[in-house]
């Protein structure tokens, strides 16, 4: 963190805040209030579910919407006012979900749409940028003669051809199958790497954000929970949501003690800044399946209730006495049946708990 | 958290795609007022007419008139409907020989218009007319079938708005899932269980709006019961206009029948409302053909029946009386009552007041078909529904409003050719908005904004991303307009400066004064170019978008 803090700031966005009105009249709050730093040159991965605004805080960037409250700053300046910096003017680019190719116009004339100056030019320049992204030979195509990991190419180099310093993709691998998306996902990470522009992704797709963000800002209802790498967000989830939403999450109750926190699998110590929120008598205790190790006993504590084969794993679903379940991650070769019983180990590196209730 | 940030908010943006052009309201709140101010006018005018002359007409004219207008409008509904129901089924779902073939060729009696097909009616079975003096030359003095009054309007109406029932009814039969066929066999239905239960429910939406397509036009048409002599409010609020010019009449009687108009739009709408839907077909296997047996022959002789009276004995009648001019030279000159050179000034005249109508509904439609689609605020929807106030009003009304609008208002512009153009953009504008409307929806708004993101301002982003997508739909709308505008004879009549011939003006004087075969020539050729127009919209119509990888 001390790192990035010591870089220049790129886009600013300060306690925005944005709200719809849908077509029945009904009111939602969109976004915010937010606030986030963008360093320049990161790959920032703004992860979240379905409507929790991800999409409109990149327009906000953009500038094809503008905040109801709230300042966005791009490169030092003021540009919350769309009507004062309307989006041609910001040299930010941005690829849709859904590409949005010009459907009138062949690759060629959809990657030089953002060029200016003399043909000759304009022509080394898309030559370029099509080599760039592996699409020579297809200049005169029509969108709808493309294959679907063309189509996202073309988006990308439309995008990219007036050298923007700032690029948005908004979920651009969703309309892709699983394994054209795999590989979509490391060309265009490493042509993004190369150019060094500042990339701002948004998905919904925790694999995705792991692979892509440098840090990954995770969004939940139009706030922001948590911003961090990827490994921290794993190891150190600063809420309830995010643990859950990252990752396999199981929680158990736990009490308060002199020791630290005692549930019915051992009493876990409590490392400084667990007690940031208010004291509570009951916590809820982080537990992954990865932490969880269990033996065959037929005394065993608890019972095997479910198991899902997973290729290289298995994951092991145990009842404890007090019906609470947690999942157990083994390799595939720990060979247990349904309904026999084990002795559950929770070895945790760092606790991680929420006061119970508190909705974080 | 979000309660708070809400209130501290207080205000929420309307979510809208695309691109704010600042001052886009202005024109359209001007066109929209425009467009809806003759029938604003008209209604005022009838509010305000003395409650004496209201208990007059109420008393007198009113009733007779409520019960000619309803008769028409119910038997040509009914007509219309059973029709091109049975032909679309015919066509769609039978194994009828030759249904390609006459899948078609039934859509030709558009080609005819209403006004042309009234006229070789008349002249074709009335006193004096070809059928007359036929069986009088073989001898015969009985009575032949008089084509005036109720039946013979009944008749030419519904051979001239059956195709609008038979396209909804193919397309709603071709947007039926077979599958809902299989699993009402699975349950145990039988064929009539599955007609009345499935099929026809299905069918419904589709059945309604051509019901409600066929009853406005039929409630507003103007010439087939002016040429068939049978009063309807339409035809006599004419009469008033250029008889004795007694406008108060005639607004009362327009409100009338604008409240009746109304009624029925309201009616619609309460009818079905939500569940007006396009049915989406899940299979792409097609629905097992019903085999018609013995009933072949007559099905077959229905639809020759029906080509024959729509399309081959008009157009028959209009190359006989063509034919016969031109071999009595003497009479030719009579005759025609024009040389080719007048023929080609009423073209000309018809050509540009079309054009010019055509070209200013596609620019006006333009910024209330993007503020309605791309914004979708109330305001822009109201000046979309503002803007389609002429929609299915009778010429004859929209006449009337536009008429007493101008003498009070901008008397500089009465009896010139303007005012004719102003009353087809009243009259057409919603055959142009409908289209653009579709067509702008169809282009994403990524498109503009992606435009916007690669350095375009608001102008450019539209004129080079969204008008080349939007080209198709513009085309369409302008030549909705044109062809319609080209047929319009009663707002025409009214409006025109003195010497102002259209096509259907000629026709309508020919028939006036009843030299049937004058009318010809002019007939011929609005025939002749209304066909390329024709084709050429439903091709477009039924040709894959440009925009079908994004749907």
């Amino acid at each position: 963190m001390t790192d990035l803090q010591r870089e220049r700031v790129h886009i600013r966005l300060d306690n925005i805040m944005h709200a719809y009105s849908s077509a029945s009249g009904e009111e939602r709050l969109a976004l915010g209030p937010i606030s986030l730093d963008i360093i320049e040159r990161e790959f920032l991965v703004v992860l979240g579910p379905s409507g929790s605004g991800k999409t409109t805080l990149l327009r906000i960037i953009a500038g094809l919407e503008m905040p109801l409250a709230g300042r966005v700053e791009l490169a030092g300046s003021d540009v919350t006012d769309t009507r004062r910096y309307p989006p041609e003017v910001r040299g930010v680019g941005m690829v849709f979900q859904d590409y949005a190719l010009f459907p009138h116009l062949t690759v060629w004339g959809n990657v030089a749409f953002g060029l200016s100056g003399r043909n000759g030019t304009k022509r080394a320049r898309v030559d370029e940028v099509l080599k760039l992204v592996g699409l020579q030979g297809l200049e005169e195509r029509y969108p709808h003669e493309l294959s679907g990991g063309e189509q996202q190419r073309v988006a990308l180099a439309r995008t990219l051809a007036p050298n923007p310093k700032v690029v948005l993709l908004d979920e651009p691998f969703s309309n892709l199958d699983a394994d054209l998306r795999r590989q979509m996902r490391s060309e265009v990470k490493a042509i993004l790497r190369e150019l060094g522009t500042t990339v701002i992704l948004v998905t919904h797709d925790q694999e995705e954000a792991f692979d892509l963000g440098d840090r990954i800002a995770v969004v939940h209802r139009g706030q922001l929970e948590q911003l961090g790498s990827p490994e921290k967000i794993y190891a150190t989830p600063a809420t309830r949501f995010v643990a859950e939403f990252i990752g396999r999450a199981d929680f158990l109750l736990g009490r308060r003690c002199s020791e630290g926190i005692a549930t019915e699998v051992g009493v876990f110590p409590i490392v400084s800044g667990e007690d940031r929120v208010s004291p509570s008598d009951t916590w809820e205790i982080l537990i992954r399946p990865d932490m969880v190790e269990i033996e065959p006993n037929p005394q065993g504590e608890a019972v095997i209730v479910a198991r899902r084969f997973a290729g290289m794993h298995k994951l092991y679903c145990l009842e404890l006495p007090s019906g609470a379940r947690v999942h157990s991650l083994q390799p595939a070769a720990v060979e247990l049946t349904q309904g026999s019983r084990v002795r559950v180990k929770v070895s945790l590196h760092s606790v991680i708990a929420f006061p119970q209730g508190s909705g974080l | 958290m979000a309660v708070a940030a809400r209130a501290l908010v207080g205000r929420f943006v309307h979510r809208r795609r695309g691109t704010r052009f600042s001052g886009l309201s202005v024109p359209s709140a001007l066109i929209a007022l425009a467009m809806a101010s003759p029938l604003v006018y008209l209604l005022y005018q009838g509010i305000s007419i003395a409650p004496d002359v209201w208990a007059r007409l109420l008393g007198t004219r009113v009733p007779s008139l409520l019960v000619n207008t309803l008769m028409l409008t119910g038997f040509v509904t009914v007509g219309a409907l059973a029709l091109g129901l049975l032909l679309a089924w015919l066509v769609e779902r039978t194994d009828l020989p030759a249904r390609r073939i006459f899948g078609p060729l039934l859509l030709t009696p558009f080609i005819v218009s209403p006004l042309v097909m009234a006229i070789s009616y008349v002249g074709f079975f009335g006193v004096g007319g070809l059928l007359d003096k036929a069986l009088r030359g073989l001898g015969w003095d009985g009575a032949v079938p008089s084509p005036y009054g109720l039946g013979g309007t009944v008749w030419v109406l519904i051979l001239s708005t059956y195709p609008y029932v038979y396209v909804l009814m193919r397309a709603a039969f071709r947007g039926l899932d077979p599958t809902l066929l299989d699993v009402a066999r699975c349950s145990g239905a039988g064929r009539v269980r599955i007609a009345l239960r499935v099929t026809l429910p299905l069918l419904a939406p589709a059945l309604s709006a051509g019901a409600f397509l066929v009853a406005l036009y039929a409630l507003a048409d103007f010439e087939v019961p002016a040429l068939m002599r049978y009063p309807t409010f339409v035809t006599v609020i004419f009469q008033q206009l250029t008889g004795r010019y007694d406008s108060s009449a005639a607004s009362a009687l327009g409100t009338v029948l604008v409240l009746l108009m109304m009624l029925m739009l309201w009616g619609q709408r309460e009818l079905w409302g939500r569940r007006r839907f396009v049915p989406e077909r899940i299979s792409g296997r097609p629905w097992p053909a019903v085999p018609v047996r013995n009933w072949k022959i007559p099905a077959l002789a229905l639809i020759v029946l029906v080509l024959f009276a729509g399309l081959l004995l008009p157009m028959g009648i209009l190359f006989y009386w063509l034919v016969e001019s031109w071999l009595i030279p003497q009479a030719l000159a009579v005759l025609w009552g024009t040389s080719g050179r007048a023929l080609l000034g009423y073209l000309l005249n018809s050509l540009w007041v079309s054009a010019a109508a055509a070209t200013v509904a596609v620019v006006g439609a333009l910024p209330i078909a993007y503020g309605s689609v791309r914004y979708r605020d109330r305001l822009s929807q109201t000046w979309a529904w503002l803007s389609q106030a002429g929609q299915a009003l009778p010429g004859v009304l929209i006449a009337l409003g536009l008429l007493s609008l101008i003498l009070r208002f901008l008397p500089g512009l009465y009896a010139t050719v303007w005012v004719v153009i102003l009353a087809y953009l009243v009259r057409f504008f919603s055959q142009v908005l409908q289209p653009l409307r579709s067509g702008l929806a169809q282009v994403p708004a990524h498109l503009e904004e992606g435009a916007r993101l690669l350095g375009q301002r608001p102008l450019g982003a539209f004129r080079r991303v969204t008008l080349p997508l939007l080209w198709p739909a513009l085309a369409g709308g302008w030549t909705l307009v044109f062809l319609s505008a080209l047929r319009e004879l009663p707002a025409t009549l009214l409006l025109r400066p003195a010497g102002f011939d259209t096509l259907p003006i000629r026709i309508w004087t020919a028939a006036g004064e009843g030299f049937y075969a004058q009318a010809a020539p002019a007939a011929l050729l609005l025939v002749g170019l209304s066909i390329p127009l024709l084709v050429w919209l439903h091709r477009g119509s039924s040709a894959p978008g440009s925009m079908r990888s994004y749907d």
